[in-house]
């Protein structure tokens, strides 16, 4: 069990290092992890994530399954995918959900590169976008569902890294 | 000097074209899968392309491309395992980035595959 414990959390430290990488090397935009927590063990239901505004959504398949999002307070939406560009954005456009959803497929798939040098193989399906103030998103039951929060100049927002035993 | 810039995100396109742009390469194409690419590659000198895309992925358009085109074929894609990076080359990719990537680096391995 704790030796299942300490491989997980370095799968997740894999998920958090990408996930700082591209938003620094993307947008500009610095972060930092400040809390990680299993998503069963405190108190939320079992399979519902509550999220911001925009969540970008990717799921894994062909070997280890799951899926990773990263949801968004808009503003901060707006931050990071207004780094990526170089502009301002006010409402969430076709480009904010875009550049969210081209976020999760850099996370997910630096994330992908950083396991498969560990051994664990996966394919990534193409990255979709959920909009709307706390909407809910249902990843399916599953071994191992990870949230990290993430702190930055503009507040802070989420990633949860949902994956299957094998 | 004409590059065609594949991708199924438009804010990727974006990026992709304003470091190139910025760095004075203004005669610039986009497409959105490897279909509309193979539609547009007639007469262009340099390809940045997309791994994973709807429609026709990134592979797939290159292996089509080589048919026809010996014209240099950078591979922009999330997938830098050393497996994908073997797969692309296999298949007639040039050069390989990883995302994310810096703007330099962009134009770095386009004005490098200019000179050659
Ligand atoms: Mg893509």
């Amino acid at each position: 069990m704790s030796s299942n414990i300490v491989a997980n959390e370095n799968l997740i430290q894999d998920f958090i290092d990408v996930t700082e990488e591209v938003l620094s090397t993307m947008a500009s935009f610095e972060i930092k992890a400040v809390e990680v927590q299993e998503i069963n063990a405190n108190g939320h239901s079992k399979d519902v994530t509550a999220c911001f505004d925009i969540t970008g959504i990717l799921g894994f398949s062909g070997g280890r399954k799951g899926s990773l999002l990263i949801s968004f307070p808009r503003n901060i939406a707006f931050g990071a995918v207004g780094g990526m560009l170089g502009i301002e954005f006010t409402e969430i456009d076709a480009d904010v959900r875009d550049g969210v959803s081209e976020l999760v497929n850099m996370i997910a798939g630096g994330a992908k590169t950083k396991l498969q040098a560990k051994g664990i193989d996966f394919e990534l399906s193409i990255p979709n976008t959920v909009i709307g103030q706390q909407h809910q998103i249902t990843a399916g039951a599953s071994a191992t569902r990870t949230r990290v929060d993430f702190d930055s100049d503009l507040g802070s927002f989420f990633i949860e890294v949902n994956l299957k035993e094998d | 000097m004409k590059v065609l810039i594949v991708d199924d995100s438009a804010v990727m396109r974006k990026i992709v074209m304003k470091a190139l742009m910025e760095a004075g390469h203004t005669d610039l194409v986009e497409a959105a899968d490897g279909k509309e690419a193979l539609s547009k590659s007639g007469d262009v000198d340099v390809v940045f392309t997309d791994w994973n895309m709807p429609v026709m992925d990134g592979l797939t358009f290159v292996k089509e491309f080589r048919k026809g085109s010996n014209v240099p074929v950078v591979m922009i894609t999330t997938e830098g395992g050393q497996k994908e990076v073997l797969e692309a080359m296999k298949s007639g990719v040039t050069d390989y980035i990883v995302k994310p990537f810096t703007p330099s680096i962009l134009v770095s391995k386009l004005e490098s595959l200019i000179k050659k």
